[in-house]
Parts: C-alpha cells; sequence; structure tokens
C-alpha cells in the first residue's frame, strides 16, 4: 500500500514539474529588470520555502522524540532534515548563479547570506553526528538537541530580510509583510505551483529515507545481538 | 456673466484635467544603443487596469501621457515576449523616464545562467537520490552479512 501511494505521488509530481517547467519557460515573459535570469526564482524560492518547512518539522519530530524516546519519531526527524539540507544545496547554488548574474558575484557576505550559510554549517554538523553515533538513543538525544539549535537559526534567515538591510532582495511575496507583494501574480503564482511539486517531491523522499532508516534500524539491532553472542 | 468670462471658465474646464496628466518616456535600445522602432508599449493602470497603448518611434523613443497613479510598463519584444515593470509611480507634476536596453549578448548570457541553475538545481537531487539509494544498498548488504554471520555462529 505504502508503495502504491509512493508511486502515486511520484506520477503526480512528475506531470506537476513538466506543467510548472511549460508555465515558467514557454508561457511566463521574461522579466524586464531581470530577463531571463529571474526564472531561477522558481526554484530558488520554493527550494527555500520547502526545506525550512522541511527544518521545522524536523524540530517537531526532535521534540517528540525527546519527550517520548520512540526512535521512531528520530528516524523522522533524521529523515526531514536530510531531504531538507539537499534542498537547501539546491536553494544556495540557485541563489549564487542568480547573483552571479544580477550582483556580479557569486556571493556576498550579507546578512541573509551569511545566516543561511550558517545554517548550512548546523545542519551539515547534524548528519555528521548521526554518522559517527552508534549508539541510537544518544544519537537520537544529541541531534534533536542540535535540531532545536539550528531551527533557532532558521528563524533568523527567515527575518533577515526584514530586520537588516541586505543585498539580497526584500520580501516580494504577496504573503510577506514587510513590502511583499511586489510581484507580477503570473510569476508568483508560478513559484507556488513549483512549492507545490517540490513539496510532493520531498514526501517522497522522506518516504525513501525512512525504508533506509528502518534498516539502519535492523542493522543496529543485529549489531547489538552480534555483541551478546 | 460675459461671453469672455465664459470662455476662460470652459477652456480652465478643458485644461485643469490635461495639466494634471504627467508623462512616463523612454527610449529602448539595442546592444549598439540604437533605438528600437516599432515596439509595442503598454501602459496600465494597476488599480482601473485601464490601458494605453503606444509605439516607439523610428528613434525607439516612446512618451504616453497619464493621469497620476501606479502603472505597469510592457514593452513587446518580438520572439522574446513581453518586458513588463509593476509599480511605476506617477506623481503630479512629476514626469517618469524609464529606459529599456534590449541586449542580445545579455539575453544570451542571461538564458545559459538560467540554464545552469536550472540543470544545477536537478543535479543536487540527482546525486542526492543516488547518494541515497547507493547508501541503502550498502546498508542491506550490511544486514544480510550480520544475518550470515549470526545464522552461521548459531550452527
Amino acid at each position: 500500500m505504502r508503495e502504491k501511494i509512493l508511486y502515486a505521488i511520484g506520477i503526480v509530481t512528475g506531470a506537476l514539474l513538466v506543467r510548472n517547467l511549460y508555465v515558467i519557460l514557454l508561457q511566463l515573459p521574461d522579466e524586464a529588470k531581470q530577463d531571463a535570469i529571474w526564472r531561477i526564482f522558481c526554484f530558488h524560492l520554493p527550494a527555500a520555502i520547502v526545506s525550512f518547512t522541511g527544518f521545522f518539522v524536523a524540530l517537531v519530530f526532535s521534540l517528540i522524540y525527546l519527550a517520548k524516546r520512540n526512535l521512531k519519531w528520530d528516524a523522522l526527524a533524521a529523515s526531514a532534515t536530510e531531504v531538507s539540507f539537499a534542498l537547501a544545496i539546491v536553494t544556495l547554488v540557485t541563489g549564487s548563479i542568480w547573483a552571479r548574474i544580477i550582483w556580479g558575484v557569486w556571493w556576498a557576505w550579507d546578512p541573509r547570506l551569511t545566516s543561511y550559510f550558517i545554517c548550512l554549517l548546523i545542519y551539515s554538523g547534524y548528519l555528521m553526528l548521526r554518522r559517527v553515533i552508534d549508539e541510537p538513543t544518544t544519537r537520537g538525544r544529541l541531534s534533536s538537541v542540535l535540531s532545536i539549535f539550528g531551527f533557532t537559526n532558521i528563524v533568523i534567515v527567515w527575518k533577515s530580510i526584514e530586520w537588516w538591510a541586505t543585498l539580497h532582495p526584500g520580501p516580494v511575496l504577496s504573503i510577506r509583510s514587510g513590502g511583499g507583494g511586489r510581484m507580477n501574480p503570473a510569476m508568483e503564482s508560478a513559484a507556488w505551483w513549483n512549492v507545490l511539486a517540490i513539496g510532493l517531491l520531498t514526501v517522497m523522499f522522506v518516504a525513501m529515507r525512512m525504508r533506509q532508516e528502518d534498516t539502519r534500524r535492523e542493522l543496529d539491532a543485529l549489531r547489538r545481538l552480534a555483541h551478546t553472542i | 456673466m460675459n461671453s469672455k468670462a465664459r470662455a476662460a471658465l470652459i477652456l480652465i474646464a478643458i485644461a485643469a484635467p490635461l495639466a494634471a496628466q504627467v508623462s512616463v518616456s523612454g527610449k529602448v535600445t539595442d546592444d549598439t544603443g540604437a533605438g528600437i522602432p516599432d515596439l509595442k508599449v503598454t501602459l496600465t493602470n494597476q488599480s482601473t487596469q485601464v490601458e494605453k497603448e503606444i509605439r516607439t518611434t523610428p528613434e525607439g523613443v516612446y512618451t504616453i501621457q497619464a493621469e497620476p497613479g501606479t502603472y505597469a510598463l510592457a514593452i513587446e519584444k518580438p520572439g522574446r515576449g513581453v518586458f513588463a515593470i509593476r509599480d511605476v509611480q506617477l506623481a503630479a507634476g512629476q514626469n517618469q523616464t524609464v529606459n529599456f536596453g534590449m541586449s542580445a549578448q545579455s539575453d544570451n548570457r542571461n538564458f545559459r545562467y538560467m540554464f545552469y541553475g536550472f540543470v544545477a538545481a536537478w543535479l543536487v537531487l540527482v546525486i542526492y537520490v543516488i547518494s541515497m539509494v547507493s547508501r541503502e544498498n550498502t546498508l542491506k548488504r550490511q544486514v544480510e552479512n550480520l544475518k550470515q554471520m549470526l545464522e552461521s555462529e548459531k550452527r
């Protein structure tokens, strides 16, 4: 049943991504100030939104793990964090390519980019920590604490464009306060459709990653058994 | 009221709205800086959605008169869709200038980098999926090896 649901999500996601690529590349016009490069935004922003949501979900699962000490929640938190980290890399790479054209540089140490870089460092630390600790409960406890610590930085990343004068563009989406809603509605709509597509892709990846956590738990149990023998 | 005063009042009534009008103008240029003629320029009032349309002159210049307000300005570029700019503020007594540079060279560079961006985004995700699948296979192999080892230990 789980496999069938995964296949169904896969088909819907594939169809959505094809539809979105058609709209972004062939239907929407170039933007007056940015020309064709604005289209990167349709991947940059959805990847950022979905990764932030994923980190938030991981935070919730980490808190539940700390409260209930059930390794299932830790596995869910780890899966959500890892997939969100991959999307955060997508955000970073696409943003950097956009910046090369618009700003003339690949990277600038402005508050949004710097806080984002720190966020990536924290979550890469989370993933490394999980690799080096073999004992499941210690691994779960320490990584949950790191997940809580990491999410405080996500809040700083999210609000940085409102709190400080950044080189990074300010809020453009209509849902954001502090100057949001300045974007062409058709262009914004394309970005939201991609949020949905990338969101579904993330659900699929997390489910795939959960299978891996199940195998890992089985391996941990077998190792403990092997030690007793 | 004598006829002169009446004529003056009529003149004021006609001229007042015209005097309140402001203009948005600019030049659309190509790579060499030369003006591009005969491009469709549309000015849309963002609150009323009323549109005004004009074409660039042989020198690539356009000028549109409008009432003060917030406008979207669009220039149709043959073969590459519409260049649109929103939130052009036209305030009373202030004429706006909005120039457009339509460089074929920068178009190509922008398009190339956009393509790199799309490829990079997908490449990251594909690499992630490959690493996830290979890790899962490694874990499964380790589980199988341990199971076999434990079986042989039992025997």
